[in-house]
């Protein structure tokens, strides 16, 4: 069931107003999405944004992880109208939370995001409460799981009168707490009736209806908290004969079309999806399929394809699109194209990757999107002409991966395993030559007259022009070819009855930054750092040939990996890091710190325990300067973390606390001069009295930010100040108050926000110092209802604040910004609820420099055209108002008049979007 | 008051003292089947009956019984005119399981043991198996011949001695008089499995009902 936040909906309504303000924000205020409050675990989860470019994004995405984790899961927005819209998975909404970033990335390079600074490190926390009715939680974040045995009957049985016996057994299941127990057949609470004695559970239904029919086992441990629930399913009939092989299908497809015009630009996108999947008991085989017109061959795959084939729970055979996960640090759900094999015999586990993770681009389809002209590689001969370097542009070598890993699990109890991922570009997998590739020359290129140019038309002008164009097929300046290796092992171990897990995760990289010149010999390498071909790397001679003392040394014969040899495995040469994986001159005197801090080594060491309602975290985790995986480009290097926190239930897991303490550094190495610090400090409270009641949230963060500097410094003649000591303080209150007049059943939600920024430093800055951070203060209303007559309605208010600081001459300015927003929507069920009316009106008034408003209205509505088929369609337009437009002696809507009657409103957007879908 | 007390504590550890460890459930009963515990009476036996260790189990002409054992899922296909003593011994992560077969014909399905073999016992021989499914049929005037479904048994005959290893497709036979010897089994001979399904022209009803209440039944005829 989707859980659908109808409170960040109408905040894309304030799009032309913050289009209007964004000169005062940074970069990455071309996007507005405000957060949910809170979201419901194990329920999808649709999050809005919207982009203030006049363009739209090239790449638009969600990503996603538990809290604390070390990589992102990714999901791509799609465009509905006005917003963008992203459906995070039930399964991925835990007890933990979530935290997730929003990242538009725009054709000119630009990426802007959500939360602004500093996202991947500071993601958004979402907070989650438990749904009304517990019943489904995800894999994501399962409950600990009881070991019962189902006896009877068989899950997916058909089963007769004879055989109806609800049994299972809790022989092996000595953490339950029998009192606890309660049985539901199809969701009926017979736990009355039931017989439970001595770790038996049985139960006697007694003459049912033919059909389908579900059992649920719902238990708590010892320790009063939660058990994943068992459920199981069987058929009441006859019991089938002779029938050995079964082969269920079963799947669905999804067609998607929208025709929309945003400030005047049209969009139109067809899409289908589809799922297939088939069932012949001992194996499985499933097709996701997805087929876009945004598919291009100037971008990276947007159409995706991939097909699974199960067999038992041993063997996962994955082709086409997939998505392995080795281990957060080298590849962690990662989208690869090719072949995945995963054998799983439970004790011994391989897993295997081939494919690319990216294909072969050659080129973009705009002007110097092929070709650009690298104006500073000008070269001017002796007789005055000049040789003009054309730079190849737009393209992307495929990138190949692939991957081992090896693990085993002795007992549930060791765990330890060992892995490797390559993955390097593919340089002959791009055209070397484009010749209907446009550029443009501008007037440094002499003689030739400005304009756009192919390549052949440009070398024939500059032919004339005297001069000569070098226009490399290879080695190009720009972008370079990559090459990386990783190879790590983990360690692992449970104790005390799997309360309590230890995990210890190593890993290292090789990378080259540029492999067109290929693998170096050992001759090579001797001259890499010095000049001199005398069997030592780095060792340096004085003008009498003696040698200076104090200056690394490595003699060549050392070496045991001969570069030539090894470059089928990995690249070596002078552009990889690091070059030496272990700082010698330390290692002599640290050792294990040495060992520890490789600059391109990543790993952490996790402790996590359960007890007593308490779920506790403790772990340490470090990346260093130089560790690259191009499987994981979301890992923030040169960074060192430590985190204790815990998670408490109590009240009969009522009331939820959630706190710890976060500190990031990147003094990884002995070199780092002025590190910068962050502490962070959060606290949640979550308060579910149960069903009916009210229910109150809070969140407190505190974050603060110190880089060690105590002195100013200077870039040129000018003094700056990069000293930080700050402190952001964010709080967050949601109240929800359900309660009922008269049959309409109603809840209101209070929601209350505010972020403050302090610099601790302000007393020692000087008058003109801007201290750039944005204070917040939200507030938001909103009433859902649902009448007895299938109508539902959700009224909303919100507004918010912004102090936006600026410096005016001299002196710091805070320019407040209100934007305030009231919507109404409503749903309506009619023809035997066979069609699903929806309706919406919201209008958003904007006060700040320029006053706005904006009216929009939406309508549509889904037709269930029979079991297996359902339709949808939706419309929406939005009007701008802006007043001041009426007497700035402008043309703003550029149809020849200043001031006229049709400059003060327009339409913003319009667009209407069919779906259709289809279950077999 | 402290009499009372007293008298529960008492009652309670007497019928620790004197109750077996309960290690099965019956899951399935057709026709007429008893069961004794200790020296108690014959009771009929109904579905969802924890069967102790010692009970013993007797089916009637045309009758059937199954029974799961709680700690592995094996379990235990009891035909018409068997009588069986269940026995087994609880530690903390299996049970040890063995059958005294007396006479009739029973259908093992043993899970994997995580404690000894699971034992079964007749006046003639011992089946002794750690994973398997097969058919005992024990007679006591000529002897006991095992059915090997799938994986091996090992069939020992107490007389002789003389073991062999009874795989799928094979038949094992141990006579009265020590010999034990093995062929390829005749599918005829193979007894039917109730919980298999039997019979010809078996129907499978299934209902459905869409939203507004209407009822539709899918009906499959098959043999």
């Amino acid at each position: 069931m989707k859980y659908r936040q109808w409170l960040p909906r109408n905040g894309i309504s304030i799009i032309p107003f913050l289009f209007l303000i964004q000169i005062g924000f940074s970069q990455s205020q071309i996007i507005h999405h405000t957060p949910p409050a809170h979201g419901i675990i194990g329920q999808d989860l649709i999050l809005y944004s919207a982009s203030l470019e006049t363009t739209n994004p090239i790449d638009a995405r969600l990503y996603y992880r538990l809290p604390g984790g070390e990589s992102y899961q990714e999901i791509n927005f799609y465009k509905t109208g006005f917003n963008w819209e992203v459906m995070i998975p039930g399964f991925a909404l835990t007890e933990l939370g979530l935290e997730y970033v929003v990242a538009f990335q725009f054709q000119n390079g630009r990426i802007a995001s959500f939360p602004m600074e500093d996202p991947f490190n500071r993601p958004h926390l979402l907070s989650t409460i438990p749904p009304e009715n517990p019943v489904d939680i995800g894999v994501f974040g399962a409950l600990p799981n009881a070991e019962v045995l189902i006896l009877s009957p068989e899950p997916d049985a058909i089963v007769d009168q004879n055989s109806v016996l609800v049994a299972a057994s809790f022989f092996n299941a000595t953490n339950v707490d029998e009192s606890t127990v309660r049985l539901l057949i199809d969701e009926v609470d017979v736990s009355a009736k039931m017989m439970l004695e001595d770790g038996i559970l049985s139960y006697d239904p007694g003459k049912l209806e033919t059909g389908n029919h579900t059992i649920q086992i719902q238990m708590k441990d010892l320790d009063q908290q939660d058990l994943s629930p068992v459920h199981w399913s069987f058929t009441f009939g006859t019991i089938q004969k002779n029938i050995t092989k079964i082969i269920d299908f079963g799947g669905s497809a999804n067609s998607r079309i929208s025709s929309e015009t945003v400030s005047g630009t049209p969009l139109n996108i067809a899409e289908i999806t589809g799922k297939l999947s088939l069932n012949a008991q001992w194996a499985k085989l499933t097709t996701d399929i997805r087929l876009t017109s945004r598919e291009s061959q100037y971008l990276q795959p947007q159409n995706r394809l991939g097909t699974r084939f199960s067999f038992g729970s041993i063997l996962d055979l994955d082709i086409g699109d997939f998505y392995p996960r080795f281990n957060p640090f080298i590849i962690d759900g990662k989208r690869v194209r090719g072949l995945g094999v995963d054998t799983d015999l439970k004790w011994v586990r391989l897993q295997f990757i081939q494919g690319d993770l990216n294909r072969k681009v050659h080129e973009q389809n705009y002007i110097n999107g092929g070709y650009q002209i690298l104006s500073d590689l000008t070269e001017t001969k002796e007789d005055g002409s000049k040789t003009y370097y054309l730079d190849r542009t737009g393209f992307a070598f495929k990138r190949k991966i692939s991957g081992l890993k090896l693990s085993v699990d002795l007992f549930s109890k060791f765990r330890a395993g060992v892995h490797f991922i390559k993955i390097r570009d593919d340089t002959t997998s791009v055209n070397r030559a484009l010749n209907n590739a446009e550029f443009s020359s501008d007037s440094l290129v002499l003689g030739v007259t400005p304009g756009t140019y192919t390549i052949d038309s440009f070398r024939d002008a500059l032919s004339a022009a005297g001069h000569s164009l070098e226009a490399p097929t290879s080695k190009w300046k720009g972008q370079k070819p990559l090459d990386n290796l990783v190879f790590g092992f983990n360690l692992g171990t449970s104790f005390d009855q799997k309360k309590m897990t230890l995990d210890f995760n190593w890993n290292m990289s090789l990378f080259n930054r540029d492999i067109w010149n290929g693998a170096m010999s050992r001759a090579d390498l001797d001259t890499a750092l010095d000049d001199s071909l005398d069997g030592w790397i780095g060792v340096q001679y004085d003008e009498n040939g003696k040698e200076i003392k104090g200056s690394t040394k490595i003699d060549t014969a050392l070496i045991i990996i001969n570069p030539i040899k090894f470059q089928d495995i990995f690249i070596i040469n002078t552009n990889m890091s690091p070059l030496v994986p272990i700082d010698i001159n330390a290692m002599k005197s640290h050792p294990i710190s040495s060992i520890i801090n490789m600059p391109s080594s990543a790993f952490n060491i996790r402790l996590r325990g359960h007890y007593a309602s308490n779920s506790f975290l403790l772990e340490y985790r470090q990346v260093g300067p130089e560790y690259v995986s191009l499987a994981n480009p979301f890992l923030r290097n040169n960074a060192r973390q430590f985190t204790i926190s815990d998670r408490v239930s109590l009240m009969n897991r009522s009331l939820f606390l959630n706190f710890g303490f976060k500190h990031l550094d990147n003094k990884i190495l002995r070199t780092t001069i002025n590190p910068l610090n962050t502490n962070t400090f959060f606290m949640n409270m979550t308060f579910l009295p149960g069903p009916g009641m009210p229910s109150i949230i809070i969140n407190y963060q505190s974050i603060g930010k110190n880089n060690e500097k105590t002195k100013l410094d200077s870039v040129g003649s000018t003094i700056v100040d990069f000293r930080e000591d700050s402190k952001a303080a964010s709080n967050m209150m949601a109240i929800t108050v359900p309660f009922t007049s008269g049959d309409v059943k109603q809840n209101l939600t209070l929601n209350f926000g505010n972020v403050t920024n302090l610099d601790n430093l302000i007393k020692k800055r000087s008058s003109g110092y801007l201290f750039p951070k944005t204070d917040s203060k939200t507030i938001s209303v909103n009433l859902s209802s649902s009448f007895p007559n299938q109508l539902k309605t959700i009224t909303q208010f919100s507004q918010t604040k912004l102090e936006i600081p600026t410096m005016n001459g001299n002196s710091l300015v805070k320019t407040p910004y209100t934007w305030t927003n009231i919507s109404v929507s409503a749903n309506y069920r009619l023809l035997q609820d066979k069609v699903l009316a929806k309706g919406s009106v919201s209008l958003l008034n904007s006060r700040g420099r320029i006053k706005s408003q904006l009216l929009g209205f939406r309508a549509g509505a889904d037709y269930r055209i029979n079991e297996n088929i359902s339709a949808a369609l939706m419309s929406q337009i939005r009007l701008n108002y802006i007043p001041s437009y009426k007497k700035d002696n402008l043309d703003n809507d550029s149809d020849g008049k200043v001031d006229n009657a049709s400059e003060v409103i327009d339409v913003n957007s319009t667009g209407i979007i069919f779906t259709l879908q289809y279950n077999f | 008051m402290r009499f009372i007390r007293n008298l529960g504590i008492f009652i309670f550890f007497l019928s620790l003292g004197m109750g077996g460890d309960r290690i099965a459930v019956a899951t399935k009963v057709i026709g007429s089947v008893h069961y004794i515990r200790g020296k108690g009476e014959s009771t009929i036996l109904k579905k969802g009956h924890i069967f102790e260790s010692g009970d013993i189990l007797k089916t009637d002409k045309d009758s059937f019984a199954a029974l799961i054992f709680i700690d592995d899922k094996s379990a235990l296909k009891v035909k018409e005119n068997t009588e069986i003593i269940i026995s087994g011994k609880r530690s903390a992560k299996a049970i040890a399981k063995e059958i005294n077969l007396d006479g009739g014909i029973i259908r093992a399905q043993v899970n994997k043991q995580q404690r000894g073999d699971f034992i079964i016992r007749t006046s003639v021989s011992v089946a002794s198996v750690k994973g398997t499914d097969f058919w005992l049929i024990s007679d006591k005037n000529t002897g006991d011949s095992i059915i090997g479904i799938e994986g091996v048994v090992m069939l020992m005959n107490q007389k002789s001695g003389e073991t062999l290893n009874i795989t799928s497709g094979i038949t094992g036979f141990s006579t009265q008089d020590g010999t034990i010897q093995s062929f390829k089994t005749d599918p005829k001979t193979i007894p039917n499995d109730p919980t298999a399904g039997e019979g010809d022209d078996k129907i499978l009803e299934i209902e459905f009902k869409d939203a507004s209440g209407k009822r539709k039944t899918l009906i499959i005829k098959y043999n």
